[in-house]
């Protein structure tokens, strides 16, 4: 999968981890680097999801440490694909 | 400790103070992220002017680096905590240089925290996981620690009477407190500075 299209399955995971998932759409046009709490409530719940929904799709362990990088200064969609690159080299899941 | 719920008011700018309209300015929010973020101001005014009258009129709720909100001016230090969801706002306030923390979780959330509490090995049980997750959230606050305090830590949300719960793994115990309405949990709680 390129880096463009793991953006846009990033937009979509969010937005499914949103409770209010019309809240969260504009993270469907939003700039992959621009600071998503700036765009939508990016609450823990949303975060959580998207840390399980990664796992769950990517087949990766999301660590503290890989999190923690990826919301360093903020969270974007860059950071957070760099966040699954980084776990599919030093923690993917067997199976 | 002061709390409240309410039903978050209309995001009107104009009723903020200047510093926090400065703050506002800067934190560079657009669409229901800065709706959200006047909302808890406003609702914050609201309480504040319930419970220290004219005296709160110089009280501005502004925001620490990590974002935790810090209220400024006025004639003594006011602790202060903010939780926003599904249309809800929930404030705390305490006099003095303590902590407080609350949070307000929605049973709209019901669905999605199961798998987000397995994750996190917090047994539950499936038994009222809004409750275990407004009790993480209030301890994460209280603590002023990020979510990611959550993972790899060794979790434990047990019970502490009728309507409590205490949190383990994030440094001493913490007890938070629980209100269980229909529509929501509100869970808070405090600690001296």
């Amino acid at each position: 999968m390129s880096a463009r299209a793991t953006v846009d399955d990033m937009r979509a995971l969010i937005v499914a981890a949103a409770p209010d998932p019309a809240q969260a759409r504009p993270v469907e046009r939003c700039g992959p680097d621009e600071l998503l709490d700036r765009v939508i409530p990016f609450s823990s719940v949303i975060v959580l999801g998207v840390v399980v929904a990664v796992e769950d799709r990517y087949g990766v362990r999301v660590t503290r440490k890989m999190l923690a990088r990826a919301l360093e200064g903020g969270a974007t969609l860059n950071r957070l694909v760099a966040m699954i690159e980084t776990a599919r080299r030093e923690a993917p899941v067997a199976g | 400790m002061w709390l409240a719920v309410l039903t978050a008011p209309a995001p009107r700018s104009e009723r903020l103070s200047d510093g926090e309209r400065d703050a506002l300015a800067r934190a560079g929010f657009r669409g229901a992220r800065r709706d959200e973020w006047i909302a808890g101001r406003l609702a914050a005014r609201w309480m504040l002017a319930r419970r220290l009258g004219d005296d709160a009129r110089d009280v501005s709720v502004l925001a620490d680096p990590d974002g935790a909100p810090r209220a400024s001016g006025g004639r003594s230090p006011l602790a202060i905590s903010l939780s926003h969801d599904a249309g809800r706002v929930a404030v705390a306030a305490q006099p003095g240089r303590g902590r407080v923390a609350v949070d307000i979780c929605a049973r709209i959330h019901d669905r999605r925290l199961p798998a987000i509490l397995d994750r996190l090995r917090v047994p539950h049980a499936r038994r009222n996981p809004c409750a275990i997750w407004a009790a993480l959230e209030c301890a994460l606050k209280l603590r002023r620690l990020g979510v990611t305090a959550l993972l790899d830590a060794r979790l434990r949300v047990l019970a502490a009477g009728a309507q409590a719960l205490r949190v383990s793994g994030l440094g001493a115990d913490i007890e938070c407190r629980l209100a269980s309405r229909r529509g929501f949990v509100l869970a808070w709680a405090e600690e001296a500075a």
